[in-house]
């Protein structure tokens, strides 16, 4: 009898046991954790979040064409980002460079993950030109971690043809906050299926983007400068939202934007049906203009007058884990500059990082560029450790707070009732 | 005597005992891929997120050991509690829902009649869309501005003025149901439908011979014989429906008012959204030790009472 053991499938299931176990054991030390990344001349590893990669990637190329050490980018899904880093940080296996949504570089910083750049950026020259909402977000004390990689800013948008069809200039700039509420319920009344203003109104996170501007521009704060406190309460705040609140009550909004989360919000526009839309740049990157939508900018005013924006975006800096700082800040440093700021962003019509290039030769080509860029100068971004925590959270007390405001009974009841929760959750 | 038969005997038994012992080292060989494939993809991620949810394990430093707090804090946190209802609810709900509208389904395609296949392919379509995908595709439609639902159902007569989808509760809980309905009942059909065709036709026969009416086939012989593909559906589910994230997570984020928050979303929020691993892992374990005596409960109640 032919022994079993001796099969051929026998041997090959052992062959390919000791394959696995020697691709198991063969790591390449040069990979081990304890060693830092981007050693001499090897590229320098750098990490973007999926939402914004395309401006990394365009970076990146134009950078990797001109230079002979090359910048090596990972686009991490969105979603897992924080993850990612925050298992990299465990094993001291961070990129060199590692770009991140703005708002979450506080909790970076207390984590001590970057190093301070903060001489290389005076000596830059430019420096008080760069978006201070990210440096102030990516400083602390004395130190700096981080700078600008890319902006978005918050804005209004609105169509100019439904706009002259309800007897509004779309040339004359927005006054006030209720000035846009009357200019909304015009519109609104030009017929069922035309919506006054819409936004985002299922959405903390969005909803802290188009509408804390608002609060700004009315001389108030939406949370205190240590961000451990609500200021949501305060009259700037309660007239902010007493405006929408009317708004919505009045039809000048539709019901619709109760439910929205965001997802539908640019193609809502992008329909023709609606006069204002409370979003980001990208609605002039993204929706196309038709013979019934062509589309205007305008800032966020305040309750009075004023105006301002929300600068989000992504800051990038050197993590402690990069074992060439200088090779690394040369790549930042230059993505800094004109040669990339307007030779790769203005020129796929992106904003730059830089107020003194707003008025680029391609932004010019399109005033509405010009005014998104002036807009990163006017604009602000919260600064707050436990901010994502709080305005990101579907299921937190800000969303309940901020939608209860809007679209419930009274704005003030609504705000002097959740103020405490939505402080507690920012950590105060 | 004896010394003389015992002697080949021992041999014999020495060969078999070294044969099946070299069949055993063989077997072990042979399934040692899938015990890696296990240890590997289950055993230790389980024992990673059992040990996870005995420590304060933040999203970013040093965890430490806190054993008994991620669960002590379980019973304090009320939205997870709050979820564990709804979820319960939201599954009893889809799960008789999903077997009666699969059943009904397969039932209508069961027989090979020309252009059947057309409907079983049409049914089954919407099992190829992720189910992200399908939660995105009907919050579209179910937004009034942008989504043509709310205008065919008026046109149609069933609704006067605006619908409003997701914005109540119970409006948000019916959408969502309708939404994974359509996803997947297709495939439950499928499912059911090979049991169906697995049922002997002469059994058919022999009950029209006896002139059993529809309903007394359906109920004494279909449903009966059916028990083993109805019990696996009932476990696919169950289990699926009280693990629900994503048609919540796309069409409502649990709201309005946090009153669809599923059990894992409530888990997610903890690990993702306020970057709390060990609770979560604790929340986590608790569903998991749930969902094998949900699961074992199952099958004890479907067990063949008959088996000798």
């Amino acid at each position: 009898m032919r022994n079993p053991s001796r099969r051929p499938s026998t041997y090959l299931v052992g062959l390919m046991l000791g394959a696995l176990a020697l691709t198991a054991c063969s790591a390449d030390p040069a990979e081990s954790s304890e060693t830092p990344t981007g050693g001499a001349q090897q590229p320098i590893t750098m990490w973007a979040r999926a939402a914004t990669a395309s401006q990394s990637q365009a970076l990146v190329d134009a950078w990797n064409a001109e230079n002979d050490r090359k910048v090596e980018l990972t686009v991490v899904p969105t979603d897992n980002y924080l993850q990612k880093v925050g298992v990299a940080a465990g094993s001291n296996d961070l990129p060199c460079l590692m770009a991140s949504d703005v708002i979450y570089m506080p909790n970076f910083l207390d984590k001590n993950l970057y190093v301070d750049i903060a001489e290389r950026i005076e000596a830059l020259g430019f420096a008080d030109t760069l978006a201070q909402g990210h440096i102030r977000l990516s400083s602390d004390g004395d130190a700096v971690y981080g700078v600008p990689h890319n902006v978005s800013v918050s804005a209004i948008f609105q169509n100019d043809v439904l706009l002259e069809q309800a007897g509004i200039d779309p040339a004359k700039e927005l006054g006030s906050l209720e000035e846009l509420a009357e200019n909304a319920a015009k519109v609104a009344a030009l017929g069922d299926d035309i919506d006054g203003l819409y936004y985002t109104g299922n959405n903390a996170g969005s909803i802290s983007f188009t509408h804390f501007p608002a609060i700004w521009a009315s001389g108030g704060q939406a949370i205190s400068a240590d961000g451990t406190e609500s200021l949501l309460n305060s009259k700037e705040s309660v007239a902010v939202f007493d405006v929408f609140n009317k708004m919505f009550s009045t039809g000048a909004s539709p019901a619709s934007v109760r439910n929205e989360s965001g997802a539908t919000r640019n193609e809502v526009f992008g329909s023709g049906k609606v006069g204002y839309v409370l979003a980001s740049n990208s609605v002039v990157q993204t929706v196309p203009e038709t013979d019934g939508l062509k589309i205007g900018v305008q800032g966020i005013p305040g309750v009075g007058g004023g105006v301002s924006g929300y600068v989000g975006g992504d800051s990038i800096g050197i993590t402690v884990s990069c074992g060439d700082v200088d090779a690394a800040w040369e790549f930042l440093s230059w993505t800094l500059s004109e040669e990339a700021q307007v030779g790769v962003y203005a020129q796929m019509n992106q904003l730059t990082v830089r107020s003194d290039l707003a008025e680029n030769e391609f932004a010019q080509a399109d005033p509405r560029v010009v005014r998104l860029n002036e807009l990163v100068g006017l604009g602000d971004t919260p600064k707050a450790l436990n901010y994502g925590q709080t305005f990101n959270d579907p299921n937190g007390p800000a969303l309940a707070v901020l939608r209860d405001a809007m679209f419930g009974a009274d704005a003030k009841t609504a705000l002097d009732a959740g103020n405490d929760a939505i402080t507690s959750s920012l950590g105060g | 005597m004896s010394t003389i038969t015992s002697a080949p005997r021992s041999r014999r038994s020495d060969g078999a005992r070294r044969r099946a012992r070299t069949e055993a080292t063989s077997g072990l060989l042979f399934s040692l891929p899938a015990i890696l494939f296990v240890v590997v993809l289950f055993i230790v991620p389980l024992v990673l997120a059992a040990w996870m949810s005995l420590n304060d394990w933040p999203l970013i430093g040093d965890p430490s050991f806190n054993a008994p707090d991620n669960y002590v804090a379980i019973s304090n946190n009320k939205l997870f509690m709050d979820s564990v209802l709804f979820t319960l609810k939201y599954t009893a709900v889809v799960t008789v829902i999903f077997l009666a509208v699969a059943l009904g389904l397969a039932l209508l395609v069961q027989s090979t009649r020309p252009g059947v296949g057309l409907f079983r392919t049409a049914f089954l379509l919407p099992a190829a869309v992720g189910v992200a995908s399908s939660a995105l595709l009907f919050y579209a439609m179910y937004n009034n501005d942008y989504g043509p639902l709310d205008d065919v159902l008026r046109a149609l007569g069933l609704i006067s003025g605006d619908a409003d989808f997701l914005g109540t509760p119970n409006a948000a809980f019916a959408s969502t149901v309708l939404m994974v309905t359509w996803r997947f009942a297709g495939f439950y059909m499928i499912v059911l439908l090979t049991g169906l065709q697995a049922i002997p036709v002469e059994v058919y026969e022999a009950s029209r011979m006896d002139g059993a009416s529809w309903w007394q086939t359906l109920r004494l012989i279909t449903l009966p014989l059916l028990k083993p593909t109805i019990l696996l559906v009932l476990v696919l589910s169950v289990t699926g429906s009280l693990l629900a994230f994503e048609p919540f997570y796309v069409l409502t984020a649990g709201g309005p008012s946090n009153s669809t928050v599923t059990m894992v979303i409530a888990m997610f929020r903890e690990a993702f959204t306020l970057f709390d691993l060990g609770s979560a892992a604790a929340i986590a374990m608790v569903i998991l030790v749930a969902l094998v005596a949900i699961n074992l409960g199952q099958m004890y109640a479907f067990r063949d009472k008959d088996k000798k």
